[in-house]
């Protein structure tokens, strides 16, 4: 399946900016299943600067920097992806990915080959995920059990999610603790993700935070409008001896071809689609549009 | 004694700087970012600051544009090719670290990528500081060098390992317990000295985080003798020692730092829980040659340039620094003008029945800017008129009070405070002088008039000798025209203010004279008065001494004069062509001064009329002119005021 995707993000100041120093993680990365025919990107003003580098996670990874004064910055992407996962979806049905129990996974976790250690580092805290109270492992430990299957666990525990949880937009912010989260059981995309990476990283698993889009389809009979469609997150979990699974809480499905990965990171933080330090006063307003169209 | 020098490491240390500027220039650009005045050690970077010859910056003085980092400066941006970096790692950049940081300058990473620029150390190095390396030392030197550590190391154990973990826990009172990291440098937990309960909670911390907690052995410290109160006792004592990477070897200070444990008792030493702090020296057997020949001319190139390479966060505290120095010691000379004409009222609590001194009281009000005040628009409730002790006591002591004495003063020790690397000795010591005597002043209940005439006195003259030191130990390159053109400007404004509100209404004949004698009396030139008149004090020779002489150094048109000059040995003046708007608006107050005649400005309209018009019309342009002068100044030079703010506030919680 090829997309286009097109992700505007529009930030009005109600007073003018000297200048800023931003990043941005909107160029979607390789990945399985997952090639990159087309990418631009279009920044207004035009920036004195930019440059693009792979970050440590291998993400792509967009600095620029604008010495005009504005009090609108508009940066537009667009991406031409070829998404063709049939082929790992269905491995994820093969005993490698299914059989291993958290035992299991937790006693391979203690070697030291590359891909182990490469995954380690997905079971410490990170900046937005940092171990918290009981609760977050309690509502883990229902599902993650020593003798069942991490896949299953892993599985129920989005459906857990999915089902508890209910999707509430403007109710939390990013800096919304993940224990608040837990508590009023509202929040968005990046909520969930976060709160299943909290309970996988608290029984010892590794966790990741994938960020990207997901394509939405119009109700039956309607046509489907232009920048409906969303930026997206959801989690992935390292089963040992099989590789990275990911899962979306948010919609209760393994993701296949209508999740169009960006890039991932420990959590939220280190793929955000555009951060920023602005030199000037007063407060902005942010607008997101995502539109994703079929092209074959 | 044969003490051995350091200069030689510094030498080596400022050749290091050197030869870490990207391109090998000769004569690099080189400056020391610190946190700022609050940080503990920056007594350290001030020092090394002014020792080196190296701009002191705060992040704020640094802009990262077109791929570099530049400096702002009075003459504008100034190209960075190394920063000796004091500001914590994951401060030092807003951008790719942590958001909350104002330390740091948003984008200097990505410069160090582009190497167009040198960080020492680099931001991350920070990393090697983390001690549940030490337990791995042994392994590492070996691994990478073939050869065993020379220095012993202290028994540790990092609880991220199963059984190291084992056995802190199971040892936890014997061992001294540190976190890895050096987010809190204050966690070091003494496990001899801890109670059941603290130990509990440490195991259970430990539990939680095992990866972020590393013990050592508890041993026993040596202790070096102490000079306490005429006897020696033992100290245990920290030193700090230092050496630098250059070339492809070590360079250790013959000397260092020490910190000693305020008593005997204290194991743990730190100057934040009252130790005290030491030099020391590395004596030799060998007499030490004096090596005059140093070469130290190879300074940093900024360094030498002076005035224009001035960091302008540096040049507005020096301006301010002026501003309140000049408003503190003029208000405080007429506030003690007029609690001396209170001291000789019937009743301080009731409202003066004088006129001269109501007049007084509501020039309290104009000059310091407390409104309502003494003025007419009061709002409801008692009017300070009629209390004007209470009033007065709040003008002077009030520290919440914008424009109150005691806020200047504060406002006064802030601006100096930040600008601490440029002072002396002996400015400390008046400086602290100040500070003494105005705390115990706060303190003081219901202080009698004659106390507070005293306090004002000896405010006043250690104002000045704090002022005559300022002159004769800070350069005028290094900054010290910001603080006279400040000081001239704060003084010019406040004496316009002082004579408008005793001069430009017209009183009887008695009142006029006594609000002329308190107008030379508080502006401190009723000797000079009678010296250059020898006669009744009269309006007319009140307003040449004061407002029209050119040779007098407290006249507003000599001060005015000394503004011109300075103003424009600033970087953007011009002399020659298009004058700038500061120069235009200073030159326009001295031309309306010079054109003034004291013979018109004392009349009034009419025989009956009270207001001196033309006087009132010409201090209020003046006025006018030097508000625009000062916004022209601090547009020009000190507009680095754009505030830093992230798109989106996140919380950080590291």
């Amino acid at each position: 399946m090829v997309f286009n995707v097109t992700h505007i993000t529009t930030y009005k100041y109600n007073a003018p900016v000297n200048y800023c120093h931003n990043i941005a993680t909107l160029r979607p990365r390789r990945s399985d299943g997952q090639e990159l025919l087309d990418y631009k990107i279009n920044i207004s003003p035009g920036p004195a600067e930019i440059t693009e580098r792979v970050d440590f996670f291998g993400n792509f990874i967009t600095r620029f920097s604008i010495q005009t004064e504005h009090d609108t910055l508009k940066v537009t992407t667009k991406s031409k992806i070829i998404r063709d996962f049939g082929f790992f979806y269905d491995s994820f049905l093969s005993d490698a990915c299914r059989k291993i129990t958290m035992n299991e996974a937790l006693y391979a976790l203690n070697g030291n080959d590359a891909t182990i250690m490469d995954a380690k580092q997905f079971v410490l805290e990170s900046i937005f995920i940092r171990q918290t109270n009981k609760d977050i492992k309690a509502y883990a430990e229902k599902s993650f059990q020593g003798n069942r299957s991490v896949f299953d666990a892993a599985y129920e525990l989005m459906q857990r999610i999915y089902t508890d949880f209910d999707f509430v937009s403007g109710f939390t912010s990013i800096s919304t603790p993940v224990e608040e989260v837990m508590r009023e059981k509202k929040g968005v995309c990046q909520d969930f993700a976060q709160i299943a990476i909290a309970c996988i990283r608290s029984v010892g698993l590794p966790a990741r935070y994938v960020s990207g889009y997901i394509e939405t389809l119009p109700p039956p009979g309607k046509e489907k409008l232009v920048g409906a469609d969303a930026s997206h997150a959801w989690f992935s979990i390292f089963i040992p001896g099989f590789g990275w699974v990911d899962f979306d809480p948010t919609n209760n499905q393994i993701p296949k071809d209508q999740h169009i990965l960006v890039g991932w990171g420990r959590d939220y933080y280190d793929v955000p689609p555009l951060k920023g330090v602005v030199y000037g006063s007063g407060k902005s307003k942010l607008k997101v549009s995502v539109d994703i169209a079929r092209v074959a | 004694m044969n003490v051995t020098r350091l200069s030689s490491f510094f030498m080596e240390f400022h050749q290091m700087l050197i030869d870490a500027a990207p391109g090998k220039k000769d004569n690099p650009n080189i400056v020391i970012l610190t946190p700022g005045s609050h940080n503990e050690t920056y007594f350290e970077h001030a020092y090394m600051a002014s020792f080196l010859g190296y701009p002191l910056v705060q992040g704020n003085d640094l802009v990262v544009r077109d791929g570099f980092l530049w400096m702002k400066s009075l003459q504008g941006l100034k190209r960075i090719d190394v920063v000796l970096r004091r500001v914590d790692d994951a401060f030092s950049d807003p951008l790719e670290l942590r958001e909350d940081s104002h330390l740091g300058v948003a984008g200097l990473p990505d410069v160090v990528r582009r190497k167009n620029v040198s960080v020492i150390n680099p931001v991350g190095s920070g990393v090697i500081e983390n001690p549940g390396l030490i337990p791995f030392m042994p392994a590492i030197s070996r691994y990478f060098l073939n050869e065993n550590l020379i220095l012993p190391q202290i028994a540790s154990w990092w609880c991220g390992q199963e059984k190291e973990k084992n056995y802190v826990l199971n040892n936890l009172s014997n061992l001294v317990v540190k976190r890895i990291d050096r987010t809190n440098r204050e966690s070091i937990y003494f496990g001899k000295f801890l109670s059941f309960d603290q130990l509990e909670s440490l195991k259970a911390q430990i539990l939680q985080r095992p990866y972020r907690f590393v013990a050592q052995e508890q041993i026993n410290f040596s202790t070096a003798p102490n000079l306490t109160q005429g006897s020696l006792e033992p100290r245990n004592v920290v030193t700090r020692a230092f050496s630098i990477a250059y070339g492809n070897q070590y360079s250790v200070m013959p000397g260092g730092l020490v910190r000693v444990a305020p008593d005997s008792k204290t194991v743990r030493v730190s100057n934040q829980r009252g130790g005290t702090s030491k030099d020391f020296w590395v004596v030799g057997d060998q007499i030490v040659k004096e090596d005059k020949n140093k070469n130290w001319e190879q300074k940093s190139a900024i360094a030498l340039s002076g005035l224009d390479d001035l960091p302008s966060l540096t040049a507005e505290n020096l301006f301010w620094a002026g501003r309140y120095v000049g408003r503190t010691l003029v208000n405080a000379r007429f506030i003690r003008t007029v609690m001396r004409q209170m001291a000789m009222m019937q009743n301080r609590d009731e409202k003066p029945d004088s006129i001269k001194i109501q007049v007084l009281l509501k020039a309290v009000t104009h000059m310091t800017g407390t409104y309502p005040g003494f003025s007419e628009k009061t709002k409801e409730g008692t009017p300070a008129m009629d209390n004007p002790y209470e009033e007065m006591l709040s003008v002077i002591r009030d520290k919440d009070r914008v424009g109150s004495l005691a806020h200047t003063i504060g406002m006064f020790s802030n601006s100096y405070y930040s600008i601490r690397n440029l002072w002396s000795s002996d400015m400390w010591r008046v400086f602290e002088n100040i500070q003494k005597l105005w705390q115990s002043f706060q303190e003081e209940e219901n202080p009698s008039i004659l106390r507070i005439l005293k306090v004002l006195n000896q405010l006043i003259t250690r104002l000045i000798a704090f002022m005559g030191l300022i002159e004769e130990s800070i350069m005028v390159q290094q900054g010290l025209l910001l603080y006279f053109i400040g000081l001239q400007l704060e003084q010019s404004m406040l004496t316009i203010t002082k004579c408008r509100s005793l001069l430009a209404v017209k009183y009887d004949t008695q009142v006029e004279y006594d609000l002329l004698e308190y107008l030379l009396t508080s502006h401190e030139s009723l000797n000079i008065y009678r010296y250059s008149y020898r006669s009744y004090i009269q309006l007319e020779h009140v307003l040449d001494l004061v407002i029209t002489d050119v040779e007098y150094a407290g006249s507003l048109t000599f001060m005015i004069k000394r503004l011109q000059k300075d103003i424009a040995r600033l970087p953007h003046s011009r002399k020659d062509q298009q004058l700038t708007n500061y120069q235009k608006y200073v030159f326009s107050a001295f031309s309306k001064l010079r054109l003034s005649d004291s013979s018109k400005l004392s009349l009034t309209k009419s025989k009956n009329d009270v207001v001196r018009q033309e006087l009132d019309i010409l201090l209020e342009e003046l006025s006018d002119l030097l508000y625009k002068t000062s916004q022209s100044i601090t547009g020009t030079y000190f507009n680095h005021t754009d505030r830093q703010t992230q798109m989106f506030t996140q919380s950080f919680p590291i």
